[in-house]
């Protein structure tokens, strides 16, 4: 795996829906389309299977941003696994933004199969908005652990 | 609230009487000064151990999931108890959202509904004085008990305004100075769970940070994975946290959650129109979806 | 040993003293009451406090400390860290209980490399309570306001003085090297001492601690242990911040392809405390688990180590969200 980035040269987390996103992200490779090589994509069935904690974790393993992708609204391919998830994705997007983590880290989109463009022009616009933060990373496991006395 | 002490006696009593109950979860006095702890009533003799003051401050609800807890082989005759309730505001929308996720079985349930005038705090942490109403009973906007199936009337507390002030002013924080204390605060963090055993809504049979494969979290009190645990454990409240604060008065290190899982209550209320164990959603807020749900948080690559 | 005395407006070139020594660990005020902390020639030490909420074991015996680290290359011992070399205000009761740990990880044939190092390399100077806490029972667990057991020194808080009487050779030496810091006590504050210590002992009510060892043999009714743990809520409120409880756990926890082996505390009255891979687990009940760590304190270790392994702090009283009083239960256990 890449080593740990610094802000300059990010590392982003994508989790993308199988239907859609994740086609998208194909379609912009076969076209050809240019976008940063920061994007580390995990794929999904769904972005309604994106647990709050794989955001946490990725965070934690040292990602400096997180990207979830899914169908547009009305276009699940389960129906409405999207639409549940939007509404805990607003839920977390405003909570963990509360508690200080950049709203510029956590990120939240739609893209279909047919937007290879848009997906390009996503995680462009992801990358900048993470490369343009001046604050630290947050939650990331230290790489060494001294004894916690007290 | 001595005659409401004594009404609730009766009422408890006839219930066993009747052979109503099975066991009635309440209060006792407490061994500590100025204290009461829950207590399981079991019979009609149990009932004079019932207490009813300022310093129920317990959650009674989170012991219901454990009481209705099938045995390992509910075939052989399994009949789930009936159990009464003593219940202030919070209780209630606690079990009213117990029922909501099907933990918890309305039909053998009886909320005997106490007038509540404000629970003294537990006195462990620095924000939390001796013998001060707690910060939830302050800010409850219901003190009223929902769903009542015997209601012990009596003087209680006037609705709180509501409207969230401690968040709104912790949101206007810039975000570096908000991380920066929530880190603080959550520092002090001994990982003993009690905030999780306390909360009615942390029922699961194993906690996501209990479980080994994956191991979400690790049970370590190093801060970034005590930092991970309690963003996770919070967040399962979003949608569900009641503002009960059993979470707070639980903990022994006096840590105020309550400014953070707070945040999600308001969220659920001013996102969703959710107020958990209030608003009669039919179903858990984060469950369901209405087709014109706020997109405002998501990002539009091709929006100039 | 002989007693010496501290005149308290020396208390600066006190903590100087100590901190030739090294790093100093002593009580401090702190938004959260009053902490052990790291001091510094600057700091003033607390002298009238209730005792600490967290137990001082956590100084030897950290929540969390890491054993060994391991990487492609190979796993690498991770040598001990953040030992203090004095630590300063301990009470008695948690001293003692230090003294009951001390033959848990060391013994003729095993030591505990991490918790000994610690523990050696710190001068333990307690401090004698002035007033007790409403949980304390330490007079019926074998100590006193005033025990020495465990302590290199045992200071006593006289207002104006501070009587110190060195309790080991070690601590006997610290004094003898900085005599210039003190004077003989004078007969009065001796006697003062002695009132104050009969005094605070004489607050202190008693619990049928002594008896339980004997009546705990035959308690195994699962009836009884679960009349007991019904509100129990398997927190680790109790364990964690007990000075005598020292369960722990190893868990690995990795970033990439790294990673390290903790040693964390563990609880056992934690529902997962001895779940098994399978899902079995053997105390899945909350009785059964009250039991084990009822049994643990009060009757196996007086088997093992000949006392009991609660030093009446009353931390577990003051801390349970149920308010399960280890007390009461005691006087259940013995009635
Ligand atoms: S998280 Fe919410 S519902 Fe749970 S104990 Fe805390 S305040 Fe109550
Ligand atoms: S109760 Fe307090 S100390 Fe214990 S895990 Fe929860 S926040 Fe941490
Ligand atoms: S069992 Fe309770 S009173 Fe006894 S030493 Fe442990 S924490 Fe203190
Ligand atoms: S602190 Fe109380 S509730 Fe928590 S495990 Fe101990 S006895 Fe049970």
């Amino acid at each position: 795996m890449a080593k740990p980035t610094n802000n300059s040269e990010p590392t982003i987390v994508a989790f993308l829906c199988n239907w859609c996103s994740y086609a998208g992200a194909d379609l912009a490779g076969v076209n050809r389309m240019q976008y940063p090589a920061n994007v580390r994509v995990i794929r999904v069935p769904c972005s309604g299977r994106v647990d709050p904690l794989y955001i946490i974790k990725a965070l934690q393993e040292g990602a400096d941003g997180v990207v979830v992708s899914g169908c547009h609204p009305g276009d699940c391919h389960y129906i409405s696994g999207n639409l549940v998830a939007r509404r805990k994705f607003a839920m977390l997007k405003s909570f963990l933004e509360y508690l200080g983590i950049e709203p510029e880290r956590v990120q939240f989109s739609w893209v279909s199969a047919s937007e290879g463009g848009r997906f390009a022009s996503l995680i462009e616009k992801v990358v900048d908005d993470v490369r343009k933060l001046r604050t630290p990373r947050k939650i990331v496991k230290e790489e060494t652990i001294t004894a916690n006395v007290r | 609230m001595q005659d409401a002490e004594k009404k609730m006696k009766t009422a408890a009593k006839k219930l066993f009487d009747d052979k109503k109950v099975d066991v009635i979860v309440g209060f006792r006095k407490g061994s500590r000064a100025n204290s009461s702890r829950p207590y399981f009533a079991r019979s009609a003799a149990d009932v004079e151990n019932l207490v009813w003051n300022g310093f129920c401050t317990a959650n009674l609800a989170a012991f219901l999931p454990g009481l209705f807890e099938k045995p390992a082989r509910p075939e052989d005759g399994y009949k789930p108890p009936r159990i009464a309730v003593i219940a202030k505001g919070c209780d209630s929308r606690s079990v009213a959202g117990l029922v909501k996720e099907n933990q918890v079985p309305r039909a053998n349930v009886i909320v005997i509904g106490m007038p509540c005038n404000g629970m003294t705090a537990a006195v462990k942490g620095a924000q939390v004085k001796k013998d001060e109403i707690g910060r939830a009973c302050l800010e409850c906007v219901s003190p009223m008990v929902k769903d009542a199936d015997i209601s012990i009337t009596g003087e209680s507390r006037k609705p709180a305004k509501g409207g969230y002030a401690r968040v709104k002013a912790f949101a206007a924080k810039s975000s570096e100075e908000r991380w920066k204390a929530f880190v603080k605060e959550i520092a002090k963090c001994i990982r003993c769970n009690a905030c999780r055993e306390a909360c009615p809504n942390c029922y699961c049979k194993v906690c996501f940070a209990d479980q080994k494969k994956p191991a979400w979290v690790s049970p370590a009190n190093e801060l970034s994975e005590t930092i991970a645990f309690h963003m996770g454990r919070m967040f399962h409240q979003a949608g569900r946290c009641v503002e009960c604060d059993a979470c707070v008065n639980a903990c022994p290190m006096g840590i105020d959650l309550r400014l953070f899982t707070q945040k999600l209550a308001q969220d659920a209320h001013d996102l969703f129109g959710s107020v958990p164990g209030i608003s009669g959603d039919e179903a858990p807020m984060l469950n369901m979806f209405k087709q014109d749900d706020s997109e405002c948080f998501i990002t539009d690559p091709e929006e100039k | 040993m002989q007693s010496v005395a501290l005149d308290i407006k020396n208390l600066r070139k006190f903590t100087a003293a100590l901190l030739k020594l090294g790093t100093v660990r002593g009580p401090v005020h702190s938004p959260a009451g009053v902490v052990l902390a790291d001091i510094t020639t600057q700091s003033d030490l607390a002298l009238e406090y209730e005792n600490f909420k967290l137990p001082p074991k956590r100084e030897f015996f950290p929540q969390c400390e890491e054993i060994t680290r391991f990487d492609a290359s190979g796993v690498r011992e991770v040598p001990v860290s953040g030992a203090a070399d004095v630590i300063f205000g301990v009470r008695p009761c948690d001293a003692l209980a230090l003294s009951h740990l001390d033959r848990v990880f060391t013994d003729d044939k095993y030591t505990d490399p991490y918790y000994s190092k610690r523990r050696g390399a710190a001068l333990l100077i307690s401090l004698a309570c002035n007033k007790s806490e409403a949980a304390c029972f330490c007079t019926s667990t074998g100590g006193s306001p005033s025990s020495k057991q465990g302590a290199d020194i045992i200071g006593f808080n006289l207002g104006t003085v501070l009587l110190l009487e060195p309790v080991t050779a070690r601590g006997q030496a610290f004094v003898k090297k900085n005599k210039s810091l003190f004077r003989d006590p004078s007969a009065k504050e001796l006697q003062k001492r002695e009132k104050q210590e009969a005094d605070v002992a004489g607050q202190i009510p008693g619990v049928a601690v002594q008896q339980a060892p004997a009546a705990l043999s035959g308690k195994s009714d699962p009836a009884f242990w679960e009349s007991i743990a019904e509100t129990c809520l398997s927190c680790g409120a109790c364990t964690f911040l007990c000075p005598t409880c020292h369960c722990f756990d190893f868990n690995d926890r990795t970033k990439r392809d790294a990673g390290s082996r903790l040693r964390v505390h563990d609880a056992c009255m934690f529902a997962s405390f001895v779940r098994e891979a399978s899902g079995h687990n053997p105390r899945g009940k909350k009785g059964e688990r009250m039991r084990q760590r009822v049994m643990h304190k009060f009757s196996y270790a007086p088997e093992n180590f000949n006392t009991v392994f609660c030093v009446g702090c009353g931390r577990c009283v003051t801390a349970c969200p149920s308010n399960i009083d280890i007390r009461e239960t005691l006087s259940k256990v013995t009635a």
